[in-house]
C-alpha cells in the first residue's frame, strides 16, 4: 500500500541565536548543560556530547591513580568548542570545595566552577552552609560560580546577593531520575531570580527538561538521563529537542490551565437531527 | 628520600622533578592536570624544579563527573 507522503517544511531545532544563553557575560546558544560521568564508552560520551548540542560539560577532580590513569574523558571533549566546567564533587565542605576549585583553576585555566558540597553519599543533596561559605570565599577570589543548592528559594536569593553567576536548584537527588519534584519551589526560584536559573539533577526525561523550560528555567543539567539510557547520543537527541521546545513554549506563553471546559469549534450552526420541520414539511 | 603523594608515602631515590614524576603516572601529556606542592600551586614552567625529602604532592586531573 502506497502512502502519500505530506511535505513539511524541515523543522528548526537549532537554538535560537536571538535567544542566547548568557552565563556571566559569555553567550551561548545551547541552553542544555550535560555531565561526562557513567558513559558506558568515550565513543558514547563523545557522540552524545554532539547529538545534544551542550557547549558546557562538567568533570570532576580526582587524585591520579592506577584507577584512572586509562581515564581520556578530556579527549571525547574538543575544548576548543566546548567550556569545561569543573565541578568540585566529592567536596563535604567548604574546606575541601575552595580546595577543589582552586586545583581546578590551575587545571583548566580559567575560573568557572561548579560548586557543589555533599557530605552524605546517601542522599547527595548538597550542604547549604558550606556551600554559602564556599561561594563567598570563591566569588571574593574572582570566581565565576555556579551553586549546586536544593530548590530553596531563599538560598538561592542569597547565593545571588553574594555574586554566584547562576543558581543550580535540584529537581530532585542526583542520579534518580525522578524529575521536578520540587516543582513548586523552583518556580519561585525563576520568579525571583536575577541571574540564570539552571535545574540540575533528577531530570530523567526529555519531558522532565522540557517542562522546567516551560516553567521559564534558563537552562537544565542533565548527566544520569544520558549517561544510562539505552541509547545515549539518541537520548542527546532527544533531549535538545525537547529544550528548545520548552524554551520555545515559555517565549511563545502557554495558554491558561481551566477547570470549566470550552469547546475550541464554534458552539452555534450546528447540524442537528432532530430539527422541528412542521409546518413546512406539509405543504 | 621520604616524600608523600596523592596521601601514600613514597620513597623516591635520586634527582626527581615534578615533571618526572607525572611521566612516571603516566601523564606526559600535562593538561587537565594540576599538581600542589606542600599546599602550593606548582605552575607547569616549574615541573623542572627537584622534588626535596619530606614534600606533600598532590597530583590531581579531570575525570568523567556530573
Amino acid at each position: 500500500m502506497n502512502h502519500t507522503e505530506a511535505t513539511l517544511p524541515a523543522p528548526n531545532i537549532t537554538g535560537a541565536e536571538d535567544d542566547p544563553f548568557i552565563i556571566a557575560d559569555t553567550s551561548f546558544v545551547s541552553r542544555i548543560i550535560i555531565g561526562t560521568g557513567k558513559y558506558p564508552s568515550y565513543d558514547a560520551l563523545r557522540d552524545t556530547l554532539a547529538t545534544s548540542g551542550a557547549q558546557i560539560v562538567t568533570v570532576a577532580l580526582r587524585r591520579v591513580s592506577i584507577g584512572n590513569a586509562e581515564d581520556r574523558t578530556l579527549e571525547s571533549i574538543d575544548t576548543s568548542r566546548i567550556r569545561l566546567l569543573p565541578n568540585t564533587s566529592g567536596a563535604r565542605d567548604a574546606t575541601e570545595a575552595v580546595r577543589l576549585a582552586k586545583m581546578a583553576r590551575a587545571a583548566a585555566g580559567h575560573n568557572w566552577v561548579k560548586l557543589e558540597v555533599t557530605p552524605d553519599p546517601a542522599t547527595l543533596l548538597p550542604d547549604p552552609v558550606e556551600t554559602f561559605r564556599a561561594a563567598e570565599i570563591l566569588v571574593k577570589d574572582g570566581f565565576v560560580v555556579l551553586p549546586y543548592i536544593n530548590a530553596d528559594p531563599i538560598l538561592a536569593l542569597r547565593l545571588q546577593e553574594i555574586g554566584c553567576a547562576t543558581v543550580m536548584p535540584l529537581g530532585a537527588p542526583i542520579g534518580t531520575n525522578k524529575g521536578l519534584r520540587t516543582r513548586d519551589q523552583i518556580q519561585i526560584i525563576i520568579e525571583q531570580a536575577n541571574v540564570p536559573v539552571i535545574v540540575d539533577a533528577g531530570i530523567g526525561s526529555p519531558s522532565h527538561a522540557c517542562e522546567a523550560m516551560e516553567m521559564g528555567a534558563d537552562g537544565v543539567m542533565i548527566n544520569t538521563a544520558l549517561a544510562t539510557a539505552g541509547d545515549p547520543p539518541l537520548m542527546g537527541e532527544a533531549f535538545r529537542m525537547a529544550v528548545i521546545a520548552g524554551r520555545r513554549a515559555f517565549i511563545a506563553k502557554l495558554g491558561r490551565q481551566s477547570d470549566a471546559a470550552s469547546a475550541s469549534s464554534p458552539e452555534t450552526d450546528h447540524v442537528r437531527s432532530s430539527d422541528n420541520l412542521t409546518g413546512f414539511l406539509d405543504d | 628520600m621520604i616524600v608523600v603523594v596523592n596521601g601514600e608515602r613514597t620513597v623516591m631515590n635520586g634527582e626527581v622533578t615534578i615533571r618526572s614524576l607525572l611521566t612516571d603516572f603516566g601523564l606526559s601529556d600535562t593538561s587537565g592536570v594540576a599538581v600542589e606542592c606542600n599546599d602550593e600551586f606548582i605552575e607547569q614552567e616549574q615541573y623542572d624544579r627537584m622534588i626535596r625529602d619530606g614534600d606533600t604532592i598532590e597530583i590531581v586531573r579531570f575525570v568523567g563527573g556530573g
